[in-house]
């Protein structure tokens, strides 16, 4: 009798303390802690802490800097120095914009110029040089330098399946300032292919929704943006597209009249947009909302296209307040045929 | 006595019942270190209602950088893009609620959670917390 009342009291404390777990359950299950990047760095691979892991789970953490804020550019190649951090292992590819221009870059000094170079973690911190000739500015002038990360750039989701690592999903921009005590001289520079565009551009009145909630501050220095492919502004990935298909982006831009925003397209890590080739510097117009649509031609591309959109502040240097929310976006979308 | 182990097997059954549903809601919490914020800690759990609360907290912000939360939902064979929520500049935390707005047809299994201190314009720390939803 006494070991019954005993179990009943058991499973009454048993009870009690599940129920108290309810009531604190801010508390994590698990929880990890990555050594500091830069001046520590961990030698220790990352690990998902998911507690469910069995639908790819793929959880990954990210770091950059410039080492300068602000660039001299002096003639010839410029250097840029860079820090980036990441899991072991993992492969994270870099974007620059100039001035709102795709910039090829090098990594070494004999390297090649590409739009976009694949750096694998093999320590959780590494420490790296941009090389390139810029293709924007003249002496005199001041321009933003933005670097984008792209994660994991050989992704497809065909291949992977569906995973949290988009290519853009954790691209964080960072800007730093090139000052141009010379004008660059031109350079040979990676071409695109600008037949593969096709793009009308329309200015409407803003709606009142476009703007709802926006503060008297808001209405004078923020943006916004809306972006869809081919509809759909909530889909990421699209199935059985026919190759013949052109993919069709609209994107809207409205807010800050003072703000001047590039879009650079890029397919499968290439830009389909560059200098002299349909680089898109839009800018707001006061309660005027932009309407960009373009057509993506992918006929050359058999296999599962990767799609993703660069929207760029290319005056932040003039314009920087306090309470912006963004200087640059990208997107990803998966079109699989 | 009969009566008695009834009880004890219905009350351990409860017990054991509530630990696994409780398991569900337990919370996914990662943390990075960097010099200039300090522990960044990012967590997500699914509260009542229907949504997926994901949380960002900075040790500090001296620069001023952004916290910002984001919310990408699969059905398995859809990726929504990415929902976000920013602070306000110099936050040290953020927290958000992501409507989980779904069918019964197309329930979506799956979450990625994004954890961003960025906006200070030269640094930036992302990671990524997971849940499964099934």
């Amino acid at each position: 009798m006494k070991k019954q009342l005993f179990s009943i009291l058991f499973m009454i404390l048993l009870l009690a303390t599940t129920g108290c777990a309810q009531g604190v359950q801010q508390l994590p299950t698990s929880v990890e802690t990555v050594s500091n990047m830069f001046t520590r760095p961990s030698e220790e691979p990352i690990q998902s802490t998911d507690d469910a892991a069995n639908f790819q789970p793929y959880s990954f953490y990210f770091s950059h800097s410039f080492e300068q804020d602000t660039l001299i550019y002096e003639g010839g190649e410029l250097r840029v120095p860079f820090r980036c951090a990441g899991g072991i292992g993992s492969k994270v590819g870099y974007l620059l914009l100039l001035d709102g221009q795709p910039q090829p870059y090098k990594l070494e000094p004999d390297g090649e110029y590409r739009y976009l170079h694949t750096i694998t973690f093999t320590k959780a911190f590494a420490e790296i040089e941009f090389i390139f000739t810029p293709v924007a500015g003249t002496i005199g002038d001041t321009a933003e330098l933005c670097a984008i990360n792209v994660n994991d750039p050989a992704y497809r989701v065909s291949e992977s399946g569906i995973s949290g690592n988009m290519h853009t999903s954790g691209s964080i921009p960072i800007l730093a300032t090139v000052d141009f005590k010379a004008s660059p001289a031109i350079e040979d520079m990676p071409s695109v292919d600008p037949d593969s565009l096709h793009t009308s551009v329309e200015y409407v009145d803003i709606a009142a929704s476009d703007i709802l909630g926006w503060s008297e501050d808001d209405l004078r220095n923020r943006s916004d943006y809306t972006i869809s492919v081919n509809g759909s502004q909530n889909d990421s990935i699209f199935w059985n597209v026919a190759p013949n298909d052109p993919i069709h982006v609209h994107l809207e831009l409205w807010g800050n009249p003072k703000a001047e925003f590039s879009v650079v397209f890029y397919l499968n890590n290439e830009p389909v947009t560059a200098i002299d080739h349909n680089t898109f510097h839009l800018c707001n117009q006061q309660g005027k909302k932009l309407k960009l649509d373009v057509e993506i031609d992918h006929a050359d591309i058999s296999e599962e296209a990767v799609l993703y959109a660069v929207i760029v502040c290319n005056n932040l240097h003039d314009i920087y307040y306090d309470n912006i929310q963004w200087f640059a976006e990208a997107r990803t979308y998966y079109v699989i045929p | 006595m009969k009566l008695l182990r009834r009880i004890s097997c219905i009350v351990a059954v409860i017990a054991i019942t509530m630990g696994l549903s409780l398991s569900v809601f337990a919370q996914t919490s990662k943390t990075v270190y960097s010099d200039t914020y300090g522990n960044v800690t990012g967590r997500n759990s699914v509260v009542t209602g229907g949504a997926v609360r994901v949380s960002t907290t900075a040790t500090r912000n001296p620069d001023k950088a952004t916290l910002r939360n984001s919310a990408q939902f699969s059905t398995g064979t859809q990726l929504t893009t990415a929902r976000k929520a920013s602070s306000s500049a110099g936050a040290t935390s953020l927290t958000y609620d992501f409507e989980m707005i779904t069918t019964v047809d197309n329930p979506y299994v799956y979450v990625f959670c994004g954890h961003e201190v960025y906006l200070s314009t030269s640094s930036a720390v992302y990671f990524q917390t997971d849940r499964n939803l099934s």
